[in-house]
């Protein structure tokens, strides 16, 4: 039987989970989007209130299941259901709203726990250069968290930045040791 | 310094000379660029480019160059090079070789904590990137670095003086034991790294 691996994108609304999945699905991505009532709405017009998900054929070497998570508390529940097989993280920073920083603190606090076992990647979407003092405010937040991760710059859209964020992603794999329980690794 | 040209183009390696010429007030030590490549050599620039790739000695200080290098990996730079592209590397180049290792990075039974990654990964080699993920889930010795990565002991201390001098390295003051190596009964070393080459082809990725 192919093996399934779980790739799971966290983040502040608006910070470009549904357009991750987007890019790389082979199936027209699932999302739970809904209109914005509250002040997220002069930002976007919908965000995602429980997952988004796509799939990625590997031919021989499985199938890659992409979940795009938000990052607020409320919806902290969600990652219990993707969790089993989940082989790393991707967090999403909005990096040209004033209000990216204050995203990635609340997805940081909400996920704090889960990103010290597994290996992640932090990823500044929407400006194509962050100014160095918003790089190193997310990294002063992360060891504020005492967590460890490289910091890419990334377009979304983009399928090859998406592919060096999972060959950075499948580096951290090949080398680090994380506390994943026996069997969650290319599991279910 | 002596800096060479894998498989470059005759005409690219005159246009880095003339570079070099241009550059020599701004650039911390004289680069000659040379033909030969040994050990001896201080860095390598590598076209990745080239439709026949040529294996290099293993454990040279090098640079892969290709003219699309976003699509290769973080620490390519372009090719035909650039001038901005070149003083750096070539700066870096010095302030890393030349710096001279202190006892505690150098000293085989300290253990090294990542305090965090480099805030661009521009200049760091693929080397460098898997010392940064050893050290990014575990604190770990010089030779459990170079045991997990296969990257020549001097090499490491490179690399670990160059982290220690941005202020992201930390020598874990308290005994820290070392994280066990995880075995899963299936997982096959290395695997990871091949899930990525596909998903990488998948996504219009050179191999």
């Amino acid at each position: 039987m192919n093996a399934c691996h779980k790739l799971v994108f966290i983040g502040e609304p608006g910070a470009g989970k549904t357009t991750c999945i987007a890019a790389l699905s082979d199936i027209a991505p699932v999302t739970t989007d809904v209109g914005c009532t509250d002040d997220l709405a002069r930002r976007k017009a919908s965000t995602t209130v429980a997952l988004d998900y796509g799939e990625m054929d590997l031919g021989e070497q499985g199938m890659l299941r992409l979940y795009g998570l938000p990052g607020q508390e409320r919806f902290r529940f969600m990652f219990d259901v993707v969790r089993d097989g989940a082989m790393g993280l991707v967090v999403l920073v909005d990096a040209a709203s004033a209000q990216g920083l204050d995203g990635l603190a609340g997805t940081l606090a909400t996920y704090a726990d889960e990103l010290r076992q597994r290996p992640f990647v932090l990823c500044l979407n929407k400006h194509p250069d962050p100014p160095m003092a918003f790089r190193e405010r997310c990294m002063a937040m992360l060891r504020d968290q005492g967590l460890v991760a490289p910091l890419l710059v990334i377009d979304a859209r983009s399928r090859s930045d998406l592919a060096q964020v999972f060959r950075m992603l499948c580096l951290l794999l090949d080398h680090g040791d994380y506390p994943v329980l026996d069997g969650e690794r290319g599991g279910a | 310094m002596r800096l060479a040209c894998h498989q470059f183009l005759a005409t690219d390696v005159e246009a880095l000379r003339s570079l070099l010429r241009l550059l020599e007030s701004y650039l911390r030590n004289r680069w000659e660029v040379v033909e030969r490549i040994d050990r001896d050599i201080d860095l390598v620039l590598v076209n990745l480019d080239h439709p026949a790739p040529a294996p290099l000695p293993d454990g040279l200080n090098r640079i892969d160059c290709a003219a699309r290098p976003r699509l290769r990996h973080r620490a390519c730079i372009h090719r035909p090079l650039r001038a901005s592209e070149i003083l750096t590397v070539l700066n870096d180049a010095v302030s890393a070789e030349a710096r001279p290792v202190c006892a505690a990075v150098s000293a085989p039974t300290g253990r090294h904590r990542l305090a965090a990654w480099p805030l661009q990964l521009d200049g760091w080699h693929d080397d460098a990137l898997r010392i940064l993920a050893t050290l990014t889930s575990r604190a770990a010795t010089q030779a459990e670095i170079v045991a997990a990565t296969g990257v020549a002991p001097a090499r490491v201390d490179v690399v670990l003086s160059r982290l220690r001098d941005q202020g992201l390295l930390e020598l874990a003051t308290q005994r820290v034991p070392p994280a066990p190596r995880i075995v899963h009964g299936n997982v096959v070393p290395g695997r990871w790294r091949a899930l990525a080459t596909r998903v990488g082809r998948l996504l219009g990725l050179p191999a």
